[in-house]
């Protein structure tokens, strides 16, 4: 039994009444079903600073000994997709080539049964790349892989140096001649992209020091730069009503019946860092530092594969050190309404 | 996209219910009822599916003071306590806790139209009864708790229970079936002698999807809530609300109120207890106080949204920033300031529990400039504010020196408070002689032992320079001319026992001569008079700011310093005409002198690097720790000094990286045992003081150094 004094809080325990009853303790859980990947589970590095999906450090919120690190959830979802040995070849790659804890990962699940999403950049009959289509195949799983380079300090850091790295792990676009400006740039990648030598997508991001708390980014196709994506970031706790008017004036975010929390979840709205983000088909959300329960929740809630749902859910406590960043895209329905597109989830590697 | 810092969010931990004095404990047995109540929050437990607590078990509980100390009220509940032959014994249990005032039986009633049975509780010791009354008639109240005769037999055991005088309280869960009644069921509670009612959100822990659709929108129960209350405070009842948003319940949010027993209870009830939250309960007032709103249940939200449009945050002029949380632990800010003690009511011959036209004074607390008195009557708590007199200010009374105000009211609560109004007004008019208002200041505070400047686990500091400035910063501040946070000690890797400190004494203040300040603690530090006086003149401009530093040197004599910030162009050609020696480029930020004596043996220019300049000038061991640590030279405030001599030649470069945001990796250790300096490392360690900047001068052998922050 356990002394409580107010509902709803994520209180701890006051008294340890079951050691005054002198009940006995629970018992043990059962030993965790088998993983899917073949690799060894990669244990946490109590040395190794925590950073989010923008590489802002944070402290572990519980002890990292004994731990598990995050990317093991990125070579469990390869492992899930088929594709184990070929994303783990390029994450190797990316890791000796700028370092522990400097890879920015996410894992993406398109709700609709896009095998990719619709193309930021509109296909025109000059264009080589094929337009992407809804295939109508089920969830599939994607990824995209981001390399920080604030002040543009590190030359291990810029693409040309990371894509000739990858380079016969994986095929690459050409770079633009000239460098390209940036904050940090990603490869977005599916299971094509692993396994067959269909190209990754490069997309170079902004630090948006022109446009204070904003950000964007721009997807390089055929050599050219389309802008795609429009970012601000806010404190969900002091800014509701920035926040808010973000979802009241996006096209595909405002309207729903129950408003907000259409797309803002019971929880979520704690999160340490709320991103708003406008995208060419859909607008988006990016919560920062929403702890392993809740993001076990969230996957849940949006139709991720059981087993890595169930990888998650039975290493929680091995986890409970790790904030994740879970992100989300709706487009506005026939109704009027969001609808969820595609969920994600963030974490440093 | 751009790092940001991280967020951080509290709810602090709720303790008493300041609407009722003292604490309340509540223990849980008797998991069984004779009503199946379609809201029931402990359900799943009924059956005896959760383990109550035994009599031998709360024996045991209420002997201990760690759980009962200052306990005032135990409240017994289950299930349906009153199905248990052991809730005499449990009473007495209760009843024998030496600071209980009062033992409260939560029951539905419905054996209670039993005389005896009421009769052997009385005489138990039970004082209150918490009665559940969710229906005004009997098609509703059946309804809800699904038994045919439900009704009867409560209001059966109302009437008992009025008929021997008993305290009653009256429960009604806000929910779908009920929520067009609840001004009829606080009317029934008034008739059937209740002296208060509480009305309390549906609380959906066990169909947290709603499937029984018991939730009902906030906005659509505000008015039936708002009534109910209008019209029980008009009967004179004292009434609750809990578990709705508080800002739906306008000019009566006063009788909001979210806090609860400390709740003994099986721990599987608390494995599904909803989580409550608001999208603005961040920026709310209401929000972050001890029985303050909870918001909205997670089921709600799911089923209805947030109501971002309806609720609105309660945003308190001159509101301090928002609390910050526990969840981020990196947080080098000061501790708040203490809250300013309670008025002393001495002069206003008042006194906490003092009666004035039926209502009893329960607290006095400070409101900004005013005094607030809330005092507690029959119809509910009536706030009355005192503040210095203003003939411009509305006020209900004026007397010699004070002002009398109230909150906005609703008429009936206005009707009540008027004899309370005209009390207080005749109390402090009779006994106002033009000087009542001085007991309204708030007195100043006490003063304070200064945290120790010098780390305690350290040797004194040996150089008597050093000694003499810390001996005039220590005066400084106990006077609050100087904070102790801004006197900084660092050591120089190499040369521990060479003790050195950095201060700052251009922070602006109350009575803060800052030149002056910085002349008494250079003139300790035997700085020459020229500088001195260079400082006098710089500071004298209120928009410039300095530092100062004090260098002990092994056999020397310590060295003051002089660093001058020079943010701007303007600063920056003050500066130089200042100093003289060579011109500051155009990205200097702070301009340093390094005086032996009289003579001014270097300049020293400090300018922020990019990261990439950084490792293009500056790549050195420090550069190499701070990659070795896993952390980006760029996430860095990073500072280039370039120490130059009088005649401009480069003597040198350091670099300095601030790595405060870190201070819990010991990276000030790690430069320490990186120069294999294991005694600074130690001292460090021993320190007790975040590390703040850590620089290294390149190709030097010495020129490294930590600096440690101040005290807090």
């Amino acid at each position: 039994m356990t002394a409580r004094s107010r509902p709803g809080l994520p209180l701890a325990r006051i008294d340890a009444i079951d050691d005054v009853l002198g009940r006995p303790p629970p018992p043990p859980p059962a030993a965790p079903t088998p993983r899917r990947a073949a690799a060894p589970e990669e244990p946490a590095d109590p040395d190794q600073v925590l950073r989010d999906y923008v590489l802002a450090p944070y402290p572990p919120l519980a002890p990292v000994a004994g731990g598990l690190a995050a990317v093991n959830l990125l070579i469990e979802s390869f492992a899930i997709a088929g594709v184990e040995a070929a994303g783990a070849a390029v994450l190797a790659r990316l890791r000796a080539q700028l370092g522990p804890g400097r890879v920015v990962w996410g894992v993406k699940l398109n709700s609709r049964g896009l095998v990719a999403e619709p193309p930021s950049i509109p296909a025109d009959p000059g264009s080589s790349l094929p337009p992407r289509r809804e295939t109508g195949r089920g969830p599939a799983l994607s990824w995209e892989l981001y390399v920080y380079d604030p002040g543009g300090e590190r030359p291990e850091a810029r693409p040309a140096a990371v894509l000739a790295a990858l380079a016969d792990v994986l095929a690459t676009p050409t770079l633009p001649t000239a460098p390209v400006p940036h904050h940090m740039w990603s490869l977005e990648l599916d299971a094509a992209a692993l396994t067959s030598g269909a190209g990754a997508r490069l997309t170079y991001y902004t630090s948006g020091a022109d446009t204070p708390g904003a950000s964007r980014s721009y997807a390089l196709a055929d050599g050219q730069l389309a802008l795609g994506n429009l970012y601000t970031f806010h404190d969900p706790r002091r800014e509701p009503d920035a926040i808010l008017a973000r979802l009241r004036a996006s096209v595909h975010l405002a309207g729903a019946p129950r408003g907000a929390a259409a797309v803002i979840a019971p929880g979520l709205h704690r999160c340490r860092r709320l991103c708003v983000a406008n995208k060419r088909h859909a607008d988006g959300l990016y919560f920062a530092g929403v702890d392993t329960d809740r993001t076990i929740g969230f996957l849940r809630e949006h139709g991720w594969p059981a087993p890595l749902v169930g990888y998650l859910a039975e290493r929680r406590g091995r986890l409970r050190h790790l904030a994740w960043d879970l992100a989300l895209d709706a487009a506005r329905g026939a109704d009027g309404a969001p609808h969820i597109l595609r969920t994600a989830i963030h974490a440093s590697a | 996209m751009p790092a940001r810092d991280p967020l951080r969010v509290v709810r602090p931990d709720a303790g008493a219910n300041p609407r009722r004095p003292g604490r309340e404990l509540l223990l849980t047995f008797a998991f069984r009822c004779n009503f199946a109540c379609r809201f029931c929050y402990v359900e799943d437990g009924l059956g005896g599916r959760f383990r109550g607590v035994t009599l031998d078990e709360a024996a045991r509980l209420l002997a201990d003071p760690a759980l009962t100390a200052g306990v005032t009220r135990i409240v017994l509940s289950g299930g349906e306590v009153t199905l248990d032959k052991d809730l005499p014994a449990y009473v007495a249990l209760a009843r024998a806790v030496p600071s209980v005032e009062h033992v409260r039986v939560q029951t539905n009633a419905s054996r209670l139209g039993d005389a005896a049975l009421v009769a052997g509780l009385r005489a138990a010791g039970v004082d209150e009864f918490f009665v559940s009354l969710h229906g005004a008639d009997a098609a509703t109240c059946d309804a809800i708790t699904g038994v045919a005769g439900s009704f009867a037999a409560i209001v059966a055991g109302l009437d008992q229970l009025a008929a021997v005088g008993a305290t009653v309280v009256t429960n009604t869960v806000v929910c779908a079936a009920n929520v067009a009644q609840l001004p009829a069921i606080v009317a029934l509670a008034h008739a059937k002698g209740a002296r208060a009612a509480e009305l309390w959100g549906y609380v959906p822990r066990v169909d947290a999807a709603d499937a029984r659709a018991q939730l009902v929108r906030v906005t659509e129960a505000a008015p039936h809530l708002r009534q109910a209350v209008i019209d029980g405070l008009a009967r004179g009842l004292a009434m609750t609300v809990k578990y709705f948003p508080r800002c739906l319940l306008g000019d009566v949010a006063h009788v909001h109120s979210d806090a609860q027993p400390r709740l003994v209870i099986d721990d599987a009830f608390w494995q599904d207890y909803p989580t409550y939250g608001c999208l603005y309960e961040g920026v709310c007032a209401a929000a972050n106080v001890d029985d303050g709103c909870s918001g909205l249940a997670d089921a709600y939200v799911r089923r209805f949204g947030w109501e971002e449009d309806a609720l609105a945050p309660a945003i308190e002029a001159d509101a301090a920033p928002p609390p910050v949380a526990r969840y981020h632990d990196w947080d080098d800010r000061p501790p708040p300031a203490a809250a300013p003690p309670p008025p002393d009511l001495a002069p206003w011959q008042l006194a906490i529990g003092a009666e004035l036209a039926g209502h009893r004074l329960a607290a006095v607390t400070r409101d900004g400039a005013a005094v607030r008195l809330r005092f507690v009557g029959a119809a509910g708590a009536v706030a009355i504010d005192l503040h210095p007199r203003d003939p411009t200010r509305p006020c209900f009374a004026r007397t010699a020196s004070l002002d009398l105000t109230h909150p906005p009211l609703a008429d009936a609560a206005l009707i009540a408070a008027r004899p309370l109004f005209a009390a207080i007004a005749a109390h402090l008019a009779t006994r106002d002689d033009g000087t009542l208002q001085a007991a309204l200041a708030a007195p100043p505070a006490p003063a304070q032992d200064a945290p120790p400047l010098w780390p305690p686990a350290w040797p004194a500091a040996a150089d008597p320079i050093v000694a003499a400035v810390l001996a005039v910063a220590a005066e400084l501040c106990s006077r609050g001319l100087l904070d102790p946070a801004v006197v900084e000690p660092s050591i120089a890797l190499g040369a521990v026992d060479a003790p050195r400190l950095l201060l700052n004494p251009a922070v602006p203040g109350p009575g803060r001569d800052r030149a002056a300040i910085a002349a008494r603690l250079l003139a300790a530090a035997a700085a020459p008079p020229a500088v001195i006086a260079l400082a006098r003149a710089w500071l004298a401009e209120p928009t410039r700011g300095a530092l100062l530093g004090v260098a002990a040197a092994a056999g020397g004599p310590a060295r003051a310093k002089l660093y001058l910030a020079t943010p701007r162009a303007a600063d920056r050609a003050a500066a130089a005409a200042l100093l003289g020696g060579p011109a500051p480029a155009a990205d200097v930020s702070q301009l340093a002198v390094d005086a032996v004596g009289e003579r001014v043996v270097a300049y020293k220019h400090y300018a922020p690097l990019t990261a990439a300049a950084a490792r293009a000038t500056h790549a050195g061991a420090l550069t190499a720790l701070v990659d070795a640590r896993g952390l980006l030279l760029g996430e860095l405030p990073l500072l280039g000094c370039t120490r130059l001599a009088p005649d401009g030649a480069v003597l040198d470069r350091a670099l300095h990286v601030d790595v405060r945001r870190f201070a819990q990796l010991g990276l000030g250790v790690a430069w320490a045992e990186a120069a294999d300096d294991a005694r600074a490392a130690a001292r460090i360690a021993a320190s007790g003081r975040a590390t703040r900047v850590l620089s290294e001068t390149l190709g030097a052998a010495t020129g490294r150094h930590v600096y440690l922050g101040g005290a807090r």
